[in-house]
């Protein structure tokens, strides 16, 4: 194996120096993935447009400006790809979804516009469920997407592409959303890390919306130094959108090495309750046991409105889906089913054909629940319901500086095995919605694995604007246990034991 | 039973979606399954908004304004050939006023 062939295994940092010190050239790391892309996904299927030659003229625009001594941006020639549910100028972004399958974006999102302007070199567009409703990306219009530690289970969702990009070694980073988990799940599922920042922390403007009050962007890589360095181009003021925050981003990167001692670590008890997978919650209690050895202090703390959480976020995020996703009627762009009729014939075809099973099950739920005579029963109980999780968490922090817990209840399902039973799959983001009804940040970082080779998570939640505590944590633990910039081997072999 | 047929019928028509036999039957089943569940909502019993006031967003939201400035896009073009119907500058749709 040449070291071109070996590049697309590195650390995202490491390409980013190499690269910066002409060692290697933007092309070559670029035309590396690209090959490792062409061996594997035709088992994981992590994409849903695929754009090398834009990818290789991008990366030779960057080689030449570094030729020229020219600045470049802190990603210059790093490989990344992008959730299909970001607008990038002159790509398709379909959301997974028919009813965008001919929409091509007039313009950039504008963390798009600051990958790029990092120097960030996009590949093309990651599956994901249609329209981020999921949690196990079998709900695209285009497919499922296998995880790579075992092609027969599913990566989690919705961004599944971009957790199993990253894992399968197709690029160096990738950027997913998260409205009740859809980050942080599927880097659990992968064996990768993933951040939810606080909500505002990334702008969202050009991306496409779910359930606003709860959507933050974020980044997925191979280690938490990686996500730092993504996060600190994406992160920070747009007044494009309303909700951004204009508060100062920081150098995360720094807080990755300096270690847990001095910190106190809460664990929630309602986590590690009822219907928890033993081998998950054997794999995050070692984990809190390795990262009390490294110097933090544990303390116990309740979550109590824990158990009223998925039905709280079940009500609000498909009654804000359902106002959201109004605007596709086949007027102004994407699918327009046929002519005949009248108006409301047309956009009735029109949605009827383009949606997906999932969303028009939600759209049904929020519209319901938004409806005469239901509003208050379910709408406005489940917004004070918000409420009472969003005290409970500040009252945690109070007694710490950030939580820690598992993810995801169970390791990841087999493909097929739950797509007829919905409720079960809400019930299954237990563990991670509150965070986004809270607004907090949230990372997930490895753990370790199940007997079966398949990857687990650990979970870390910060009070609002303390992802440098997250990183601090998730830093820590990534240095004692080893999960780090990991790729699925993809030759047959599985993730092996916990390290 | 807190979602019968007829329940997704009528949210149905509401958010324009035309659904046939087998889907309204699924739903049905399916809607009125995590309906229920959400009722879960009704063990905490009534609470008060004084004391619990509803939460629509997370941050203190007052709606930032700017400067009332036109100025143009620039993508009028890349907007309108996007529509799948179109005539000059407008949208076209199936008749609506006969």
């Amino acid at each position: 194996m040449t070291a071109t062939d070996a590049l697309w295994k590195l650390s995202l940092a490491e390409v980013a120096r190499r690269i910066r010190a002409k060692d290697v050239s933007a092309e070559e790391a670029t035309r590396a993935c690209l090959a490792r892309v062409a061996a594997v996904e035709a088992r994981v299927h992590s994409f849903i447009h695929l754009d090398g030659e834009a990818a290789i003229s991008a990366a030779r625009a960057i080689d030449a400006r570094l030729a020229t001594g020219d600045e470049v941006g802190p990603l210059a020639g790093v490989p990344i790809a992008l959730k299909d549910v970001l607008a990038a100028e002159g790509t398709a972004t379909t959301c997974g979804s028919k009813i965008l399958e001919p929409f091509v974006s007039p313009y950039d999102a504008t963390c798009v516009a600051r990958l790029k302007r990092a120097g960030a070199v996009s590949l093309g567009k990651l599956n994901m469920d249609e329209f981020a409703m999921g949690s196990t990306t079998e709900h695209s219009a285009f497919g499922p997407t296998r995880n790579p530690w075992s092609l027969d289970h599913v990566p989690g969702g919705s961004s599944g592409g971009s957790a199993a990009a990253v894992a399968a070694g197709e690029c160096f980073a990738t950027l997913g959303s998260d409205t009740g988990g859809s980050i942080r799940q599927p880097a659990s599922f992968c064996g990768v890390v993933g951040i939810k920042p606080t909500y505002g922390r990334v702008s969202r403007f050009g991306l496409v919306a779910f359930a606003s009050s709860l959507d933050q962007i974020g980044p997925l890589a191979r280690s938490v130094e990686d996500t730092a360095l993504m996060l600190e181009v994406i992160a920070g003021h747009d007044p494009r959108d309303a909700t951004s925050l204009d508060v100062p981003t920081a150098r995360w990167t720094d807080e990755v090495g300096k270690g847990v001692k001095g910190l106190r670590l809460g664990i929630p008890k309602e986590a590690f309750g009822e219907g928890l997978d033993p081998e998950v919650g054997a794999a995050v209690r070692a984990s809190i046991e390795r990262l009390a050895g490294e110097g933090a202090e544990i303390v116990d703390v309740e979550l109590p409105h824990t158990p009223y959480a998925v039905a709280t976020y079940y009500v609000l995020a498909p009654a804000e889906a359902s106002s959201n996703l109004a605007r596709y009627d086949g007027v102004r762009y994407g699918l327009r089913a046929g002519q005949d009729g009248s108006l409301v014939d047309m956009y009735k075809r029109t949605r009827s054909a383009g949606f997906g099973d999932e969303v028009k099950r939600r759209i049904l739920i929020g519209t319901y629940v938004l409806s005469a005579g239901y509003y208050d029963a379910y709408y406005r109980k489940a917004q004070q319901v918000r409420t009472l999780v969003r005290r409970d968490y500040e009252k945690a922090f109070e007694r710490c500086d950030a939580l820690v817990m598992p993810v995801a209840p169970e390791p990841p399902f087999k493909i097929g095995e739950a797509t007829g039973d919905p409720l079960r799959l809400y019930l299954s983001d237990v563990l991670t919605i509150g965070v986004n009804l809270a607004g907090l940040p949230g990372i997930s970082v490895p753990c370790g694995a199940s007997k079966a080779g398949l990857p687990i998570g650990l979970q870390i939640v910060g009070p609002p604007l303390r992802e440098d505590t997250l990183f601090r944590v998730a830093g820590a633990w990534e240095g004692v246990s080893g999960w780090k910039n990991r790729v699925a081997p993809l030759d047959g072999s599985s993730a092996g034991g916990a390290a | 039973m807190t979602i019968e047929r007829k329940d997704v019928v009528h949210v149905a028509k509401l958010a324009r979606l035309d659904l046939n036999e087998d889907e309204i039957e699924r739903m049905t089943r399916q809607v009125d399954q995590i309906v229920t569940y959400m009722r879960s909502l009704d063990e905490l019993g009534p609470l008060d908004p004084a004391d619990v006031p509803p939460t629509a967003h997370v941050l203190d939201v007052s709606c930032p304004l700017r400067a009332d400035e036109p100025r143009p896009s620039g993508q009028d073009e890349a907007i309108l050939e996007r529509a799948p119907g179109r005539r000059d500058r407008f949208y076209t749709v199936p008749k609506v006023i006969e």
